[in-house]
């Protein structure tokens, strides 16, 4: 019997159509350390000791929890997911609850015994980040020697294993002039490659990270330089971001609706970056936490100072609350880097769409905030001087996608089972882009 | 390929390595390791389909399932085994149920 066929991204818009309404947590991620064997220029974690962070039987239990209440896709994550020893005890409870279950790490300490397990029982996915493609550069992005040579024999382990391995890159600017190389390796292995430039503030406050961050001109010339992920980009702002329309709340993402984190000392928290509104899962139940404190984020109105809240092209920036708050202390903040890369990327965006004027303006606000415009009652970087320069950028006029208006303004049935196929995990050439 | 006798005849378990779960009102079913199910896929079954899937503890054999079927969804009982076997059929190429008893045990 031929089982009929639904494709997995039709699968996943219906789960979330149905989940969205009853606000399912149908997607999780659970930092299970922050230790880690790396010390990344751009890392956002400030403290590497593994102080105070859950057990083994705590993460168990918050596991099963998250799946009484319908979680479907989760992620383990770090830190450095293999610097705890009981990774595989976590990771088999994990799989024992039928999660379709992704796994970040470094791939520095993958071994035959952990490829092995990954094996015989499959994640849905396995993402290394990679930092170079050299020992070298590995020593000047992550501190330490002979790092690629250990991730390069990880890669081969998982390949050799047909584990559903994809590679992915932090457009960072210690990495510049190796990006097209790393695309062309994972082309070579027949691996997914995906990078984005989004580096946030450290949690502590720090604004460190953010000093290695590619120039915005940087990043949008990787856009325009790859045909594929330009045409992906395209696809996007087309479909996602032209249609955009101002909201009066802070949150504009589905953290909160159906997405939840919880930090490796057991915080429940709609997203990894924000820690606003979370919940101690040690003092009492997910179902508290979820239908309780962590939905009262969505509720939260925008700040009559936050002038990205109306913004046209807020679909097209990484700018969001929680990066936001990492870097400027505030939810409502602005992020200038964020909001040059977005009017270059929309400028480049709506050249190829023909809109010559839309480009102009775009590109005009990007060079006004590259001179160091700052929109009036913004909330700025932490030391970062800018000045405030008026109600307008003085872009030409009638830019929107700034905020600045804003601103100024303030029964029985036949039987029936379908197979759902997974997504490729090594679809060749393609890379993604992250949204 | 069994037969229709042995599909209505042989009370079945679900695989060990299968997870089944609701979520956001779909009943799933998750193949958790490699060998013992289509790893490429993850299943999805209907009110009908779940209702067989949790029926499957390995001493009710078809014609019990069906039995049940016809009571809980108010059909007649050879349409519920038609139904029964047509979807063990399935479930037994997909991997995701096997036999209680070994082949050849009365």
């Amino acid at each position: 019997m031929m089982l009929p066929e639904i494709s997995y991204g039709e699968f996943g818009a219906q789960l979330s159509r149905a989940g969205g309404a009853a606000r399912v947590p149908l997607s999780g991620s659970i930092e299970i350390t922050f230790k880690c064997n790396l010390r990344c220029v751009h890392c956002y974690i400030p403290d590497y000791s593994g102080r105070g962070e859950m057990t083994t039987a705590e993460i168990k239990r918050i596991l099963s929890e998250t799946a009484d209440e319908g979680c479907l896709w989760m992620l383990l994550t770090g830190g450095e997911v293999l610097c705890r020893s009981d990774f595989p005890e976590i990771y088999m409870h994990a799989k024992r609850l039928g999660f379709l279950l992704t796994v970040f790490s470094n791939g520095t300490l993958i071994d035959e015994r952990i490829a092995d397990l990954l094996a015989e029982y499959p994640p849905f996915g396995i993402e290394f980040t990679l930092y170079g493609l050299s020992d070298e550069t590995y020593l000047k992005t992550t501190g330490f020697p002979g790092r690629f040579t250990r991730v390069r024999r990880a890669i081969d382990l998982l390949l050799e294993r047909k584990v559903a391995l994809s590679l992915k890159a932090v457009a960072i600017e210690p990495l510049r002039g190796e990006m097209e190389r790393m695309a062309a390796f994972c082309e070579s292995l027949g691996v997914r490659f995906r990078y984005d430039a989004i580096v946030h503030g450290r949690l502590d406050g720090s604004l460190a990270p953010t000093q290695v961050r590619s120039s915005p001109d940087t990043v949008v010339e990787y856009d325009a330089s790859d045909p594929k992920r330009f045409a992906e980009w395209l696809k996007y702002y087309k479909q996602y971001v032209k249609p955009t329309r101002s909201s009066p709340y802070l949150m504009s993402c589905g953290a909160g609706v159906n997405s939840f984190h919880v930090t490796p000392q057991g915080t429940l928290l709609s997203c990894e970056a924000l820690p606003l509104d979370g919940y101690d899962l040690r003092r009492g139940s997910f179902r508290e936490g979820w239908y309780g404190v962590v939905g009262d984020i969505r509720q939260r109105r925008a700040e009559a100072f936050n002038v990205c809240a109306p913004c046209e092209l807020k679909a097209l920036c990484d700018r969001c609350p929680a990066t936001a708050l990492l870097e400027t202390g505030s939810p409502d903040g602005w992020i200038p880097y964020y909001c040059e890369v977005t009017h270059r990327r929309a400028a480049l965006l709506e050249d190829a769409i023909g809109n010559a004027n839309a480009a102009e303006r775009y590109r005009a606000h990007a060079e006004r905030v590259k001179a160091g415009w700052a929109p009036e009652g913004a909330i700025l970087p932490r030391a970062t001087a800018l000045d405030a320069g008026g109600a307008g950028c003085s872009s030409g006029g009638a830019c929107a996608a700034s905020g600045c208006a804003r601103a100024a303004a303030v029964q029985a049935q036949p039987v029936a089972l379908f197979q759902i196929e997974r997504p490729p995990a090594r679809t060749g050439v393609s890379r993604e882009v992250d949204r | 390929m069994k037969d229709e006798t042995d599909l209505l005849m042989q009370p079945f378990l679900p695989s060990p390595d299968v997870v089944a779960r609701r979520v956001a009102g779909e009943y799933l079913l998750v193949p958790v390791r490699s060998g013992a199910a289509q790893m490429d896929y993850i299943f999805t079954a209907n009110e009908v389909g779940s209702a067989i899937f949790r029926l499957l503890d390995g001493s009710r054999d078809g014609r019990d399932i069906a039995r049940h079927l016809s009571r809980e969804f108010a059909v007649d009982e050879e349409c519920a085994q038609r139904d029964v076997v047509e979807f063990l059929r399935a479930l037994c190429e997909a991997g995701l149920v096997r036999p209680a008893r070994p082949a050849g045990t009365p």
